[in-house]
């Protein structure tokens, strides 16, 4: 199954590489290539290095799988009180989208162009449909406030090598990211274009204890649920008991 | 080095000591007031990143261990009345049923959650008030001599209600006799309150136990508890089956915390005078109402919010 994806990952690389770029052909390498979460894990950065062709503007998105996401939304009730009034849905809605580039968002190429690749806020605001799409600024600081939404201008580094550009990007994964795929694309501008240049996949997935303990509460939820009040109630006694013991000493 | 823990459940990563040390403040509470303390820390948890469903399901889990540790301390002090503890219980059980039920229409009719949230914070406000002057009272040495302006006709009415419902009996650790129907009348009262509310009831219980059947504060506390147990049981269980929402490793390090600060507060308790206990309680119960207070009438930073939440 990895093996295909990374397969089918490389081909793209192969296939977005014959565009009109000449030179050296891009590429890009993840760094760790797939990320465990642990019972230790605190969130995670995922290296991005790689090479791209020369003269580009580059944007290096990573993005999670797009789920549906419910909200509760607050207004006003009686003009004075703050109150959860309406409930907003965003149909498909990326769970992680960090963006960053090598130069600011507006002089990459014309947000045509950038919405066409998905490349900044207002690029996924404009694929949001229905009454939705009036609530996305609100919807952003929400996930910028979990750093589940970065956007940051001028974070790609480049240096030019030999007939070519070095590229050195970081996307850091907070602990709060879902389990699932993730996908890293690097974007390049040249002139009023943009193509994507190379695109890399990585998993998140729960290992040892933490993934025992979720398919635990998942399959066996009445056990589950005994064994945290039994321990529950055993902790509970153990200290009255020890504290009762103490209380007599004195 | 970092401290921080993974929580597979909630999906997020906390700092050990602050779980451990918010146990221990809510478990506190428990043993000096006998309130579960879910209104304080599931708020809490949800701001450090708990989804809110995963906040409220595994509080109780902490909350199992925190009242049987205080349960135990009060029983062995003699501050338990079980008999009282179980009428209570048998009725909030009932009562949480219908108050379920009758949410669902509620939500049905729109105005719910203006309603449920505006009944809230008048309750509050009001309990603590009333608590609050009159353990103040009770601390500025007036006694039990009623103050010239006290309105007499409400309490005659209520005693002679009381007095008039069958089933008399006694009920020697709370040192009342009282009908059997009582207790398990306000209990039914209390359960449906809760379940509209979506808090433990600890809140109300403790101020009903105190005015409405007369016992004395110190086994106020140790009966609240040995009630919340049993709900807070049944409540984990039911988490763990129907929506897989309790996360054992949060709900580890919260009980480690709190099983030690309720033993702390129950000794604490026993050192203070039931009117100085109280108007600490007034004094909680105003804060949070405050708070609510606030939390309705400023504008939020964001105006969107996960669901799931009360």
């Amino acid at each position: 199954m990895r093996h295909i994806r990374h397969r089918a990952a490389a081909l793209l690389t192969l296939l977005t590489m014959a565009g009109p770029a000449q030179g050296a052909p891009a590429t890009i390498q993840l760094e760790p290539k797939n990320v465990d979460v642990s019972l230790f894990f605190n969130g995670t950065t995922v290296k991005i290095r790689g090479t791209v062709p020369p003269g580009r503007k580059v944007a290096v998105v990573c993005r999670g799988e797009d789920q549906k996401l419910e909200l509760k939304k607050k207004g006003k009730v009686w003009g004075v009180l703050w109150m959860n009034t309406a409930e907003v849905t965003f149909e498909h809605l990326p769970a992680l989208y960090l963006a960053s580039t090598s130069a600011p968002l507006a002089g990459l190429a014309s947000f045509e162009v950038r919405r066409q690749l998905g490349v900044g806020y207002r690029a996924l605001a404009a694929r949001t449909k229905g009454e939705a799409a009036a609530d996305f600024g609100e919807l952003t600081k929400l996930k910028e406030a979990e750093g589940m939404y970065v956007q940051r201008e001028g974070a790609v580094k480049l240096r030019p090598v030999a007939g070519a550009l070095e590229l050195e990007a970081e996307c850091h994964i907070p602990a709060r990211a879902p389990i699932g795929t993730y996908r890293v694309e690097v974007f390049g501008f040249e002139g009023k274009q943009g193509a994507r240049l190379a695109s890399r996949s990585f998993s998140l997935a729960k290992v040892g204890l933490a993934r025992f303990i979720t398919s635990l509460a998942e399959t066996r939820g009445l056990l589950y649920g005994i064994f945290v009040v039994v321990v529950a109630i055993v902790m509970g006694l153990l200290t009255g008991l020890v504290f009762g013991l103490k209380g007599k000493a004195h | 080095m970092h401290f921080s823990i993974y929580l597979p459940i909630a999906k997020n990563a906390v700092n050990l000591f602050v779980l451990v040390g918010l146990g221990g403040l809510v478990g506190f509470l428990s043993g000096l007031f006998g309130v579960g303390g879910g209104f304080l820390l599931t708020p809490i948890l949800i701001m450090i990143g708990i989804p809110p469903t995963v906040a409220a399901a595994s509080d109780s889990a902490q909350i199992v261990a925190a009242s049987t540790s205080g349960t135990y301390a009060h029983a062995r002090a003699g501050t338990v009345d079980f008999k009282m503890g179980i009428l209570l219980l048998l009725g909030g059980v009932g009562g949480g049923t219908v108050g379920v039920w009758l949410i669902k229409l509620l939500r049905q009719l729109g105005e719910a959650n203006f309603l449920i949230t505006v009944t809230y914070v008048v309750m509050l406000g009001g309990i603590g008030t009333y608590m609050f002057f009159e353990s103040l009272g009770g601390l500025r040495g007036k006694q039990h001599a009623p103050p010239a302006d006290a309105p007499p006709p409400r309490p005659s009415i209520y005693a002679r209600m009381v007095r008039a419902l069958p089933f008399k009996t006694r009920f020697p650790r709370s040192n009342v006799s009282l009908s059997l129907l009582l207790p398990l009348l306000l209990g039914i009262l209390v359960g449906v309150l809760a379940a509209i509310m979506g808090v433990g009831g600890g809140f109300i219980m403790v101020p009903v136990m105190v005015y409405l059947l007369r016992m004395p504060m110190h086994v106020v506390v140790g009966t609240s508890l040995f009630q919340i147990l049993f709900t807070c049981i049944n409540v984990t269980l039911l988490q763990s089956y129907v929506n897989h929402t309790v996360d054992v490793v949060l709900a580890l390090l919260l009980l480690i915390g709190s099983v030690i600060g309720v033993q702390v507060g129950a000794k604490v308790g026993k050192r203070l005078k039931a009117d100085q206990l109280k108007i600490l309680m007034a004094i909680i119960v105003l804060v949070v109402a405050g708070k609510m207070l606030l939390g309705l009438l400023l504008q939020p930073d964001i105006l969107l919010s996960y669901k799931g939440g009360h």
